[in-house]
Order: structure tokens, then sequence, then C-alpha cells
């Protein structure tokens, strides 16, 4: 590769860091005092994690007959948590993974942030099918083993038993792949931890890092390698989601589209979650320098182009059900836009499908306010689109006499604020507790774009001098 | 300094033998046409949507790359430029079939579909709105397409970083606006043809199809050059990201296809599966298998280890297994129609086919010539040629 760079590159980093710098700049945070605006915020949020522990509690107790369900509508709220929660949950391994084999080099500032949101909402997604089975301490009934019960053994062709697999697998390995990233950090602060417990602690948790060549090539390799495995899992996580609803024969789920349909939703509910943290990360921690506005300009782009994926599955489903699709596909698509429903389905395309085209123009892209708030108006569409999918099409039966209408009732709302309550109470400890930033990925991109080159076309050379490392 | 031409050149041999097959093609096709006129027409479908999917592949490699402000593929950007300069062949091939859309699809002429299918089914396959809506189709790509082109090779002249910043533009709207229109050829061309049988996955998988046979082809020209004489310009580390680019979309091609696979197979709704039933037992069947190891299996397999992916040999055995099996993939989804339940492969199928591609290396060797095979004032070059002071200085390229 060139030593040099184009002269339309700009550094990643701003402002003139020396390799120092980077250190002390994201470590300041966890070597003072929490501030007063991290305490509110944490027990609010813990708060709020509460009462949802008491919903749980309560509908575990009860019985899942506290939920607004009905014969006809028999999956809602739940699983519509759940979808959301796990789509948050795909942007963290796609910036680690998949940028990482696109060599898209801004992604040291954000991505140990973003694994570490991966983790925890796939921590907040996993509460919903643990619920929602009714007898959740059972719950190892999924799980294939020997057992002395009987033929009790699991439907290998169900894909709530390959979700199973592929959120486990996923976790695990989003797991394994954000402490690997971790482990030279946690040596950073190992050396520089005053206090004999920190020194112990750190020092068991970057497993005798000594920063030498051979382990930090051990270390690139291994990044490589996990990157490689977790791409795959960035698209089968989501497909095998899709599937839950996609094998059924229900008009409005049996969509043989879903599985990419599902995986690009994800990747652009997922961006707009970073989004919605990074700006305020940037800002609370003094981070500007580190997620720059440029940083947040790419992930718009990133927000623009998943949620095209997404209007084109949304018109490619409507074409089909109006031209080709059976009767019972075109009143499923007409009922969800004039229907009952109809204020969710329009929700649901204004936020995923009209306000994000904003995007498009740069000046908004570059302006930190309104991208804050069209990443919660996408976070608000994509949560709508997995009610309209899930509770729409169920609604109207093939029996007209078994149409029904479903609410949520307080326990739901309380669950659902609950898992937002869980949410944040885990970033805000991350926060505290492990570096923000990949401070040894973030040196590697330091003079990225600074000494740059222009050819012209009689040969001759113009170098930038002024900036130089 | 002129930077407007360059001297490669297909020895004349080689040109006389293309030229005799191009009119060994034509001849069958006219033949065929009296002879057997649904099984060539059948055919020809397959041979254009196959070229168009070579060009309109490599045209959005080409946009891909402008949008996303990509280094590492300036060096080689001339050859899929080149590649994509012809739409307009496969547009003429789209006029041709316009006199064959009785013979090529059932809506055209059955009254009884259009009862079955839908009531707004004939508002959108009526044959005049048909041919309308393939003119538009092909006007969006020539003319996006064109626009980028002339842009890349004004910057020859004038070094303006401008002409980047249009082309960003420009790519923007051909992956939007030519993206949608391959989504509705390929319904128009392909999935009507079994007009009863839908699956909303099927554009996806057809844009799939025709970005990975783009990217074949590419690495198909791209070796040839390197073996000519151009390898201090197509470098080993372009072939290398190449074969990462050939591996990956291969597996995203299985991917799409087992999205509809599956959810069909699993479904199984009699309307959804009467597609698949006919591809799956007898000669259909292993065609079907053979589809699959060709276009993901090999390539997936072997195309692993990194030595491979910068291996000249390997890379451009792997990107002609891909272009056989993007035809065997076109194959089995037009010609059930036309030849009944046991497959075959007769001099209707070959010649033509031959005929046609010999003609698109033609003119993709012509276009290769006219522009500089470096485009020398892109901001980006030095990123994409480590050495590319010295070789612009020494004009050797």
């Amino acid at each position: 590769m060139s030593i040099y760079y184009s002269i339309l590159r700009k550094p990643i980093i701003a402002g003139d860091k020396k390799l120092k710098d980077i250190t002390d700049d994201v470590i300041r945070p966890l070597e003072q005092k929490p501030t007063l605006l991290w305490w509110v915020a944490f027990l609010v949020s813990l708060t709020v994690l509460l009462i949802g522990v008491v919903a749980v509690t309560y509908q575990i107790k009860v019985g899942i007959g506290t939920w607004g369900l009905n014969k006809t509508i028999g999956w809602a709220f739940d699983i519509t948590n759940f979808v959301f929660w796990i789509g948050i949950g795909h942007a963290g391994t796609l910036i680690s993974a998949i940028l990482f084999l696109f060599r898209q080099r801004w992604r040291t500032s954000i991505n140990r942030s973003a694994e570490a949101m991966t983790i925890i909402a796939v921590m907040c997604a996993g509460i919903f099918p643990l619920i929602h089975m009714g007898r959740p301490w059972l719950f190892f009934w999924v799980i294939p083993y020997p057992n002395l019960r009987g033929p009790l053994w699991v439907n290998f062709r169900s894909p709530l038993l390959w979700d199973f697999f592929a959120i486990s697998t996923y976790f695990t390995i989003s797991l394994i792949f954000w402490y690997l990233g971790l482990i030279p950090d946690m040596a950073t602060l190992r050396d520089r931890a005053k206090s004999k417990i920190k020194k112990f602690v750190y020092g068991l948790m970057s497993f005798g890092w000594n920063g030498s060549a051979r382990i930090w090539h051990h270390y690139e390799t291994t990044y490589l390698l996990l990157a490689a495995l977790a791409t795959p899992l960035v698209l089968s996580v989501h497909s095998i989601v899709s599937m839950d609803f996609a094998t059924a024969v229900i008009p409005g789920w049996h969509s043989t589209i879903f599985p990419p349909y599902f995986v690009a939703g994800a990747i652009f509910s997922g961006f707009s979650m970073v989004l919605t943290l990074m700006i305020i990360a940037r800002k609370v921690l003094h981070y500007e320098e580190y997620i720059t506005i440029d940083h947040i300009e790419k992930m718009c782009k990133i927000v623009l182009v998943t949620g095209g994926i997404v209007a084109l599955s949304y018109g490619i489903e409507i074409f089909m059900a109006i031209f080709f699709g059976n009767q019972y596909e075109r009143f499923m698509f007409l009922n969800r836009a004039l229907g009952p429903y109809a204020w969710a389905f329009w929700i649901m395309i204004s936020c995923n499908v009209l306000f994000p085209q904003f995007l498009w123009i740069k000046k908004i892209r570059r302006n930190v306010a309104l991208v804050f708030i069209l990443s919660i108006v996408v976070n608000i569409g994509m949560w709508f689109e997995r009610f309209v999918i899930i509770v729409t099409s169920l609604h109207r039966d093939f029996l007209p006499s078994s149409w029904a209408m479903y609410k949520p009732t307080i326990i739901e709302i309380a669950t659902l604020a609950g898992s937002f309550g869980l949410f944040f109470t885990f970033f805000l400890l991350f926060a505290r507790f492990v570096p923000f930033i990949a401070i040894g990925e973030v040196k590697g991109v330091l003079k990225y774009g600074k000494l740059k080159k222009n050819l012209t076309s009689e040969g001759s050379v113009k170098a930038n001098a002024d900036v130089t490392v | 300094m002129n930077t407007n031409s360059n001297s490669l050149a297909i020895p004349k041999a080689v040109q006389k033998f293309l030229l005799l097959l191009i009119v060994a093609g034509s001849l069958t096709f006219i033949a065929g046409l009296f002879l057997s006129p649904r099984r060539i027409w059948g055919n020809f479908l397959i041979t254009d949507f196959y070229i168009l999917s070579l060009s309109l592949g490599a045209a959005f490699f080409v946009a891909v790359n402008y949008a996303s402000n990509s280094g590492w593929v300036v060096a080689i950007r001339r050859i899929p430029e080149a590649i994509s300069s012809t739409i307009w062949l496969s547009g003429i091939g789209a006029l041709i079939l316009i006199f064959g859309i009785h013979s090529l699809y059932e809506w055209s002429h059955s009254a009884a579909i259009h009862e079955e299918v839908s009531g707004y089914f004939k508002a959108w396959f009526n044959e005049s709105f048909f041919i309308i809506r393939l003119v538009v189709y092909f006007v969006v790509w020539i003319v996006l397409n064109r626009a980028i082109l002339a842009n890349s090779n004004r910057q020859d002249k004038h070094p303006d970083i401008a002409y980047t910043r249009k082309n960003v533009r420009n790519s923007a709207l051909f992956i939007i606006f030519g993206g949608i229109a391959f989504c509705l050829a390929s319904i128009d061309l392909m999935m009507s043809l079994q007009a009863r049988w839908y699956s909303t996955v099927f554009p996806v998988l057809m844009i799939s199809g025709m970005f990975l046979s783009g990217l074949a082809i590419i690495i198909v020209f791209v070796v040839i050059l390197r073996h000519i004489g151009y390898s201090h310009i197509f470098t080993t580390e372009h072939l290398h990201t190449l074969g990462n680019y050939l591996l990956s979309f291969s597996v995203f091609w299985v991917y799409l296809w087992v999205s509809q696979h599956l959810l069909i197979w699993y479904s199984n709704i009699p309307e959804e599966t009467s597609y698949y039933i006919f591809r799956h037992f007898g000669g259909w069947g292993s065609l079907s298998f053979l589809n699959v190891v060709l276009n993901w299996l090999i390539p997936f397999a072997v195309l692993l280890p990194v030595a491979a992916r910068k291996s000249d040999k390997i890379m451009l055995q792997m990107a002609i297994v891909v272009l056989i099996g993007h035809w065997l993939d076109l194959f089995i989804l037009v010609m059930p129609a036309f030849l009944g339940p046991e497959p075959s492969v007769s001099v209707w199928e070959i010649l033509p086919f031959i005929g046609f591609i010999s003609l698109f290396v033609l003119v993709v060797f012509r276009r290769l010539r006219k522009s500089s095979l470096l485009p020398v004032n892109d901001p980006y070059l030095v990123e994409s040629l480590p050495d590319s002071e010295r070789i612009v200085k020494s004009r050797n390229f």
C-alpha cells in the first residue's frame, strides 16, 4: 500500500494529537470521579430498569395472560421488542467486522462503543423470547440435550430453534471480539493504575499483555480471523430472525425477500442507535476530536444506503402484492395502508422512508442536532416496522369471525421501558469502567490522510509538504 | 502528450476468429427463427440478459467505487469502464427481443392468465407498456453510465477534481435509478416468464448474479491485460482485492439463493413450489445442483486461501467458472418453459451465445484502445498505484 494519501483524504482524528494525548484523552473520564450528570443518568436508568424487573416478575408469577394478546394475535409486543433490540445489535459487529474488512479506518473511533452497544442490545433482546415462553424456568427445553423424560427433543426444523443457535453464536462471537479488542487497552489501564486493587484487576483482565511485537502480531492475526468469522454472523442472525415469520404461510409474513430486507433494516436501525449514542457521548465525554463531524457524516451515509435498501424492499413487496400476488396478499397490504392499523403503517413509512431522505443534503448530515433527531426518528420507525409486520399480518384472520385488535397492557409497556433501562444502565457502566474508544486502534490511524500527494498529467508531483508526520 | 489512446491491440488472427464466430452466431440465430423459433427466442433472451449482466455489473462496480470514494480501484478502473460502455449492445438485443415477445411471454397472448393472476396484472403486463419500459430502462442506464465515463475521460485532459465530485453524484444517481430499473427489468424479462409464480427476493437475487458475473468479466480482462504486458499497472494487489470481491459476492449470491429456495421449500405453498418442482427432478435437478456448485462452492472453496486470490491462473479459472455458472443460472431460469422436463444443449444454445460474446469482447477491446489505460489525473490514483509517479513520467501505459 502506498504511504501517500490522496489530496481528498482528511485525517481521521482532528487536532494535532500525539500518541500520549490519545491515551490521556480517552482514559481521563475513567480516572476522574463520575460527574453529577452521570449519576443522574445512571439513577434514572436504574429506576426504569427496576420498573421493568417488577413488571417481569409480576408477569412470570401471574402468567402472560397479563399481556394484551388474544387468540388471533398470539405474538405482538414481545416479539416486536425482541426484533427491535436484535436489530440494534447489528451495528457493532458490522463496524468491527465488515467495515474492518472494507478497510474503513474511521471505524476505529466508534467500534469499541458500538460493539458494547451490540452486546447490551442482544442481552435486552434475549429477555423477550425468554419471558414469552410463559414458563421461562424451562427455557433449557430449547437446547437439545440428552434427557430422561422421554422423547423430549427439540424440533430442528423450527426457525425458533435456529434463532436460539444463531443468537447465542452471535452473542458469543461479539463478546469475544469486543474483549479481544479490549486487551491492549486493559494493559494500558493496568500500567496507569495507582491503586493495587485496580492494578490487579486490570492486570488479570489484560492477560499479561506486554506489548511485544510477537504479541501484537498474534493479536492482529486473531482480530482478522475473528472479523472474517463474524462477517457471516452479521447476516445470519437477522436472516434467521426474519425466518421466524417468513417460513409461515401468513400473508404479510411469508415473503422471500425477508432475510436480506431484515438485515438491511437491522443495520439501518443499529446505525441510527450508534448515532444517537455517539452524538451524546462525544459531547459529554469531550471526544469531539475523535468522533468528528466526518464520522457522523459517514454514519449518516450508511443510514442512507441501508434505509434505501429498506425502502426498495417495501417497494418490491407492495409491487408484487399488487401485480402478482394472490388476493390474500393484496388484501393484506391494502389493509396495512388503509385498515385500522394504518396509523402505524404511515408512521413506519414516514420515519423509515421519507424523513431519512433529508440525509441526502450534506448540510444536514453535518448538522449534529438534526442528525440526532433523525436518528431517533429512524429508531421509532424501525420499531413500528416490526409492529406493523407482526400485528397487522395477524389481526385479520382468514376467518372474519376471528378478526381482532391488539392493545398493549401497562405490563408490556413497563417491560419495554425496563429493557431500555437495562440498555442504558449497562451502557453507562461501560462508559465508566472501560475505555470508550479503542486507544490502540486509534493510534494506528493517527497518520491517516496526513502525507498527501497529487499527480498531474505531466507527471509532475505536487506533494503536500505542510502536513508531515 | 497524447493520453487518449494506447497501443493495445488484439492480434489480427484472433480478431478474424472472433468475426467468424459473430457471423456463425448470427446465421444460426436467423436459421433458428425458422427451424426452432421458441427455443431460439429463449436462448436469445438468455444471451441478451447475460451480456446485460456483464456490462451492468461493471457499470455498478464503477459507480459503487466512485460513490464510496474508494482509492484502490483507480488504476484498474478503465477496464470496468470499457466493459460498462457496452450496455447499448444488449439494448439493441432488447429491441430485437421485442419481436419475440409472443414466443416468450404467455401473458402477451393468453387471456386466461390475466384472469388467473390478478386484476391489476394486465395494467403492468401489456405489450406496449412493456416495450416503453424496456426503452426507459436502457435510456436510464446508458445516459447515466455515459455521463460517468465522459467525466472520467475528460479528467485525463484537464486535471480537475471537479470531475471526480461530479462522478460521485452521477454514480449515486446511477445506483438508485439504475438499480430500480434493473429490479423491474428482471421482473419484466425473467420473472414474468412464469407469470403465475412470484418471489419477492427474485430481483435482488438477479442483482447479485449480475454483479457477480460483472466482477468475473472484469477479472478476466485484468488477467488478460496483465498477461500481455500491463502488470505494472494492474498489480497483484488489485487482483487480490478483486478476488476478495469475487469470493464475497459468490457467498452473497448463494445467501440469496438459499433465502428464496429455503423459504419456498419450507412454506410449501403450491403456487410457489411449482417453480422449483420443475427444476428439482431429472436433468434439471442435476443442473440446479451444478448451478450452486459453479456459482458458489467452487469459487468459495478455491478462493479461501489468500495465495489463490493473488494467482493469475487460479483467478482466471474461477472467473470462468463463475461466468459459466451465470449462464447456467439463466438457462435454468428460462429454458424449462421451452424445453420441457428434460434439458438438452444444442447448437441453438451455443452458437448464438458465443457469437454475441465475441461481439462483446471486440467492442470492449475497441473501447479500451480509445482512452488511456490509466486515469492519470484521478486524485485517488496515488493510493491505487504506489509507483504511479514513475509510471506516469515514463508514460509506460
